[in-house]
């Protein structure tokens, strides 16, 4: 597992224990309720200048950290493990658009890029070594750019 | 060593690899000895003559095309293999399997339920555990998942033979009940010819069993299951009982195996064909000669590549895929969304890849325009697209076309390094 958070960014955060799992798009009061579902254990938040990552492990070993604006949107989620979390859980009431999107040419099995009018999914690996990102493009705070979901 | 030195080189490899396989095939026609001073494991084939053996026929041919008909839009840089699958129980219930999709970045052969016989599909034993329920797999993928039970088959490719070889059949009618665990990993169940984009795959890369210790030490990562007469269930698996890397179940040439590909102009072709050899320093005709050796992680299968002055540490070397994707946010991306890049004229680029072994070399490449590629072009050097993965660069297909890639199981010992690694 190799963290990778821009450098500018380290040195901004901070760290805090809070339990977290909410959906894309979803805000924090659903935390508990979606960290249940997934019995993925917290690990730990981070606070950036505009917006905050929560960090946890799900049971099968892979990490998910979820991004949260400062009025409590998650926008983005990034997940890097042995196999991919639960997709229907951490992209909500997105993954039927994730499901139902049409892709526009086959890349092979280990690339797949997602691209509508508002959610960017971007998922690549094989089985031992899976990551990810998704993101709403319309809501990423000023200054935030999709490489810093990651 | 100038670019043109190495060109010469690959050349001069592949020349040599081909007119080797060609003396294999006549050794085999004339039954006479053959690769016996090539190596240590390449004796052994199941026919002999008195006083000399006779080397494994190791040469199966790879045709890159189009793929199966229903495949949308027709296949492009895949490389396919014909394969023929019998019942462990009953040799004679064979079946010869065409358009296998040859995968360096999987483990395990699978095949989709709809390209069987029923009379195979019936023969194929299902594995249990203990209490005698089935186990059955989901296959993630970056772009899905196949849901379907683990069998025990027969493989015969090219002169070598994997008996009661754990392998998984896709899209099994008998286990049509995908669980939402598995179906929450992926975009879409491909378990199809059309959505999987292949007869099935054999996946011949450097490890030995497609998930590994994970799968034997964690029971949550909804990969293997075990199913009863109602329900299935997550499980831990045992290495034995996992779908397991063919190559290593051969009597010989089963420490790896050499793809050789032809270079293919820029203007791509309409068909391209080669050769999967099996074994790596076994016979006369895969011998790793001066090939480097870039040694890659034994949990991730990565390796390290520097491109225009950053490092990218989840990097491989995949026949599976068929583009090279990276991330260069100069190169303009299509403008169909599809994340290939459409450059409005050829980029010549370089990257170097470095091994966990220290060992580096830089390699040349070319990036086209995916949308100027005619749809009668099953093999092109310029693909090339995004990566998912901010830190890798992926040598997919395109990386194979002009050179013999070797790729080496883990734990194997062979020119003077263990695998797992790549060589080329």
């Amino acid at each position: 597992m190799k963290p990778r958070f821009p450098v500018n960014l380290i040195a901004a955060l901070i760290l805090a224990p809070l339990p977290a799992f909410a959906s894309l798009g979803g805000n924090l009061s659903s935390v508990n309720s979606d960290q249940e579902n997934m019995k993925a254990q917290s690990r730990v938040t981070r606070t950036a200048a505009r917006y905050s990552i929560h960090e946890s492990l799900t049971p099968a070993g892979t990490t998910v950290r979820e991004y949260t604006s400062e009025s409590g949107t998650v926008f983005g989620v990034a997940w890097m493990g042995p196999v991919p979390p639960d997709l229907r859980q951490i992209l909500g009431t997105y993954f039927a658009v994730y499901t139902n999107a049409k892709n526009v040419r086959r890349a092979g099995h280990r690339h797949l890029l997602v691209q509508q009018a508002d959610l960017v999914v971007r998922s690549h690996g094989h089985l031992r070594a899976f990551s990810g990102s998704a993101y709403l493009s319309n809501s990423l705070p000023q200054g935030v750019s999709a490489n810093d979901i990651q | 060593m100038t670019g043109e030195m190495v060109s010469l080189r690959l050349s001069r490899e592949f020349l040599a690899a081909k007119l080797c396989a060609l003396l294999a095939l006549i050794a085999i026609l004339a039954l006479t000895a053959c690769g016996g001073g090539g190596g240590s494991g390449g004796n052994g084939g199941s026919t002999s003559t008195t006083g000399s053996q006779t080397a494994t026929n190791n040469v199966q041919a790879i045709v890159v095309d189009a793929g199966p008909p229903v495949i949308p839009g027709g296949a492009i840089n895949e490389p396919f293999v014909t394969i023929t699958v019998c019942a462990p129980n009953n040799p004679g219930n064979c079946q010869t399997i065409d358009h296998v999709l040859v995968d360096t970045g999987s483990w395990g052969l699978r095949l989709i339920s709809a390209v069987l016989t029923p009379a195979l599909a019936a023969a194929l034993p299902q594995t249990t555990d203990a209490n005698g329920n089935a186990i059955v797999e989901c296959t993630p993928f970056a772009d899905g998942y196949s849901w379907g039970p683990v069998k025990s088959a027969n493989l015969q490719i090219s002169g070598e033979t994997a008996t009661a070889l754990p392998m998984q059949v896709i899209g099994d009618a008998n286990f049509s009940s995908i669980p939402a665990s598995c179906s929450s990993q992926g975009q879409s169940s491909e378990d199809t010819v059309a959505t999987f984009g292949a007869n099935g795959v054999i996946g011949v890369g450097t490890f030995a069993q497609d998930c590994g210790l994970a799968c034997v030490q964690n029971a949550n990562l909804n990969v293997y299951y075990l199913c009863g007469a109602s329900s299935c269930q997550s499980t831990a698996l045992a290495l034995a009982k996992q779908v397991q890397n063919p190559v290593t179940y051969f009597a010989n040439d089963n420490n790896g195996v050499m793809i050789s590909l032809p270079a293919v102009s820029a203007s791509g072709a309409a068909t391209v064909t080669g050769s999967l050899i099996f074994g790596v320093g076994t016979q006369t005709n895969n011998g790793l000669g001066s090939a480097g050796i870039y040694t890659i992680s034994n949990s991730t299968g990565y390796f390290t590549v520097s491109y225009n002055g950053t490092s990218y540490p989840d990097s491989f070397i995949d026949s599976g895929s068929n583009g090279l994707f990276f991330n260069d946010s100069a190169i303009t991306q299509c403008s169909d969304n599809s994340g290939f890049y459409c450059p409005t004229s050829t980029l010549s680029l370089s990257a170097v890849n470095q091994g966990m072994n220290g060992n580096s070399g830089t390699v040349s490449f070319a990036v086209g325009n995916e949308a100027a590629i005619p749809g009668s072009i099953t093999a092109s050097p310029l693909l090339a697209g995004i990566n998912g993965d901010p830190a890798s660069f992926d040598w997919g297909l395109p990386f194979f076309y002009g050179r013999n890639v070797y790729s080496v199981i883990e734990g194997k010992s062979i020119g003077g390094a263990v695998g797992p690694y790549f060589a080329y």
